[in-house]
């Protein structure tokens, strides 16, 4: 990742992500039920007080949860953002992130020259800024495509083939791509409203020009870099 | 201490090897056939395996000495009886359930007692002479384990035998009994998790869709895992199956063979993969890891294929010649993983006494890791010291009483030995009087060392006879079973589900023919992998 791919609005993202994965920022839905007219920029206030629209998480009984490893996680975003394997993610434009420079800590091994037999159980603390790298690295270049080349777009489609600020509409049809594609799933209200409300705050700080395509990346790297995503 | 000369212990194990076996040594580093222009590579690669392989025998040697020095310092503490003491007197201890309790259950090190350890040593045998012998040592300490049931060493608030029989330490204060997880089996995400760890991929919204509109979700269930288990993933090189074999295997680039060969090609363990992988599929009997006498050849493609063939070792060589590229045993003398080129050339090596090449079948295949004291059936008169290692000291042969009988049937297999065998000419690298050679550096007590030998304390008369004995264990089937529990789960089996585990090793064996396919549809049907 180069630096100028570095996103300016870092703590939105981070925010949005924290929506994701809790339920603070879903309360915080977008009151606009018309899918046609633009949203209104920044975040909703005050937080609503109704309920939550969706069902709680269920309690595990086992308390098993694995990560996937580096290798079904990049298969995973590969297919989930039609992006070809061999170019998810290559550091340095030369060597792929996964299967060469962050094979071990994302969980790989290295029989033949480092005898490494197994994985780690244990994630390193390398293990995140990997993660971080490739799922910003593949999300950007999903979102590189899909704006160079918008009739042929395959997750933002409806970010990129307008120039006007995306409606409602097109925000959820973004959500809905990312969710089916990253997760195998559709986005519930809350989730939606997450994407919608960071929209608006990205758009405030970016202004509507720049931000349907940093949006693009973003809302890709929150969903990519979920547990659900990470994890099974 | 092995790998020292007693009777002139300035000579160790390495450098007293006979001079043909320095043959293939000083072709690698230029000497030999190879060529001026790959000397310098060559050279450099040696000392690079050099540089690998020292450390790894000092390394195995600093094991045995300091497990002589901890059996020592410990001879009233920490006897290499006590696990297995343990296991007699709590079969069903959860513990108990992989073959051998591990030594944190008395100790916080050995010899270093934890709390429960202390416990039993306090009421062991009190006011009777030290040291006590093993009869009296083994009757002490079941009677000791009895004795400190109801106490609660660590107090964590659960009673010693409590611990013990749901399977948490009992002299741990942070291990605690499971409640035991209560929960339902969720077909979808038993599903989600079949296309994960069998398909290496997470499951479409359209297959999560198809999965929810089943009929028979059950079946729908089976058949994505047999669809999983017919892929790539799971099957290819590199794939799932393949990478349970690493710590059996353990390959080492530079020293490869054949396809890819290294610098010092000695043995191309593709094949051990190969045969590996082709035991774990498709129904076939999972015991030919240990009784196969054919090899496997990998046909690669949109989905890896694998196809056995048989050929004596001349035979072999003929269809694939050069360095360290065929099998050299005949079928006659073939054991599966364990007489492979490359694993006699990576655990034999150059040595008369195969003890590594024992262990490492013994922890790889059984599960069994006789430095850590697992798995010792000590035989009496055991060890006879044959090649003059001191073995028979007291404080060595508390586990080389096992591992010596252990090793016997190994004996008459060669290791590095292409060169300076001349292979092809000596036909197998079986080879009955093997040890007559090593008389010069080991004495000639060597020359005496039976083939026959032990496993489980049973007497076998060859290698081939203790691969028969292994391969119909209940140890085997435990290890197998475990290492594909491990890959899915990441864990061993916790306190509540050693019964799951149980019926999973023990249906392999009898319900499913050593079928490793159909122990997994077991597998995925069992609550730990069902209940979320």
């Amino acid at each position: 990742v180069s630096p100028e791919r570095t996103p300016r609005a870092r703590p939105a993202a981070l925010a949005a992500l924290g929506a994701l994965a809790g339920a603070a920022l879903a309360l915080a839905a977008c009151s606009n039920d018309d899918p046609a007219k633009p949203i209104s920029l920044g975040r909703p206030s005050p937080a609503p007080t109704t309920a939550p629209t969706t069902t709680p998480p269920l309690v595990s009984a086992k308390g098993r949860v694995n990560f996937k490893g580096g290798r079904r996680y990049a298969d995973d975003l590969a297919r989930g953002l039609a992006v070809p394997r061999a170019e998810l993610c290559r550091e340095l434009s030369s060597f792929d992130c996964v299967d060469e420079v962050h094979n071990i800590t994302l969980g790989g091994v290295d029989p033949y020259d480092a005898a490494i037999y197994r994985p780690s159980r244990e994630r390193s603390v390398s293990t995140v800024n990997a993660v971080d790298r490739i799922a910003l690295t593949a999300c950007d270049g999903r979102a590189k495509r899909d704006f160079g080349d918008p009739d042929r777009a395959a997750i933002f489609g409806e970010l990129a083939r307008t120039a006007a600020a995306p409606t409602r509409a097109a925000l959820v049809a973004t959500a809905n791509h990312l969710y089916a594609g990253l997760l195998g799933r559709d986005p519930n209200a809350d989730e939606i409203d997450a994407l919608v409300t960071f929209y608006g705050d990205l758009a405030a700080e970016l202004g509507p020009s720049a931000a349907p395509a940093r949006f693009a990346t973003l809302s890709c790297y929150a969903v990519a870099t979920s547990e659900e995503a990470l994890f099974y | 201490v092995p790998g020292t000369n007693r009777r002139n212990p300035s000579r160790t194990r390495d450098t007293a090897r006979p001079h043909a076996a320095r043959r293939p040594l000083a072709r690698a580093t230029g000497a030999g056939p190879s060529g001026a222009g790959r000397a310098g590579r060559a050279q450099a690669d040696f000392f690079f395996f050099l540089a690998e392989a020292i450390p790894v025998f000092f390394r195995r040697k600093a094991l045995f000495v300091g497990a002589a020095a901890l059996l020592s310092a410990g001879a009233a503490s920490a006897r290499p009886l006590a696990p297995g003491v343990f296991c007699q007197t709590y079969p069903d201890a959860p513990a108990c359930a992989g073959g051998a309790v591990d030594c944190s259950t008395c100790h916080a090190g050995p010899p270093a007692f934890n709390p429960f350890g202390r416990q039993v040593a306090d009421h062991l045998a009190p006011g009777a002479p030290r040291p006590l012998d093993d009869e009296a040592f083994r009757a002490a300490l079941a009677t000791a384990l009895r004795a400190v049931e109801r106490l609660d060493a660590d107090g964590d608030g659960a009673e010693n035998t409590t611990e013990i029989g749901r399977g948490s330490l009992p002299g741990d204060a942070a291990s605690k009994p499971a409640a035991g997880a209560a929960g339902k089996y969720d077909d979808a995400y038993a599903h989600s998790k079949v296309l994960v760890d069998f398909c290496g991929r997470s499951a479409t919204r359209d297959e999560r869709a198809a999965f929810a509109a089943a009929s028979d979700r059950k079946a729908a269930l089976h058949d994505a895992l047999g669809r999983c288990l017919r892929g790539e993933y799971w099957r290819g090189k590199n794939g799932a199956v393949w990478n349970l074999a690493n710590p059996k295997i353990r390959p080492l680039s530079s020293l490869k063979g054949g396809e890819g060969a290294g610098p010092i090609p000695l043995a191309d363990y593709d094949d051990d993969y190969a045969l590996f992988v082709y035991t774990q599929i498709d129904d076939h009997d999972a015991r030919d890891l240990l009784l196969a006498r054919y090899y496997v050849a990998r046909h690669d493609g949109e989905v890896t294929t694998y196809e056995p063939f048989e050929r004596s070792a001349l035979e072999d060589y003929a269809v694939r010649p050069g360095d360290g590229t065929s099998q050299t045993v005949d079928a006659g003398e073939r054991a599966g993983m364990i007489t492979t080129h490359w694993f006699r050339m990576i655990n034999t090596m150059l040595t008369p006494m195969p003890r590594t090449t024992a262990a490492q079948a013994y922890r790889a295949y059984l599960g069994l890791d006789i430095a850590l004291l697992q798995g010792l059936y000590p035989v009496p008169g055991e060890p006879r010291d044959y090649d003059n290692k001191g073995v028979g000291a007291p404080e060595c042969a508390g586990c080389h009483a096992t591992l010596d009988p252990l090793s016997y049937p190994f004996s008459r297999y060669e290791g590095i030995d292409t060169y300076d065998q001349g292979f092809p000419d000596v036909p197998s690298h079986y080879q009955p009087d093997r040890l007559a050679r090593f008389v010069a550096t080991d004495g000639p007590g060597i020359a005496e060392t039976p083939e026959r030998g032990f496993i489980f304390g049973q007497p076998v008369e060859n290698l081939i006879e203790w691969a028969r004995v292994a391969a119909d264990s209940d140890e085997f089937a435990q290890a197998l079973v475990l290492d594909y529990w491990q890959l899915v789960f990441g864990e061993p089996p916790r306190p509540d589900e050693t019964p799951e585990y149980t019926n999973l090793w023990s249906r392999l064996k009898d319900a499913h023919a050593y079928s490793v396919d159909r122990m997994l549809h077991d597998l995925v049907a069992t609550e730990a992998y069902g209940v979320p």
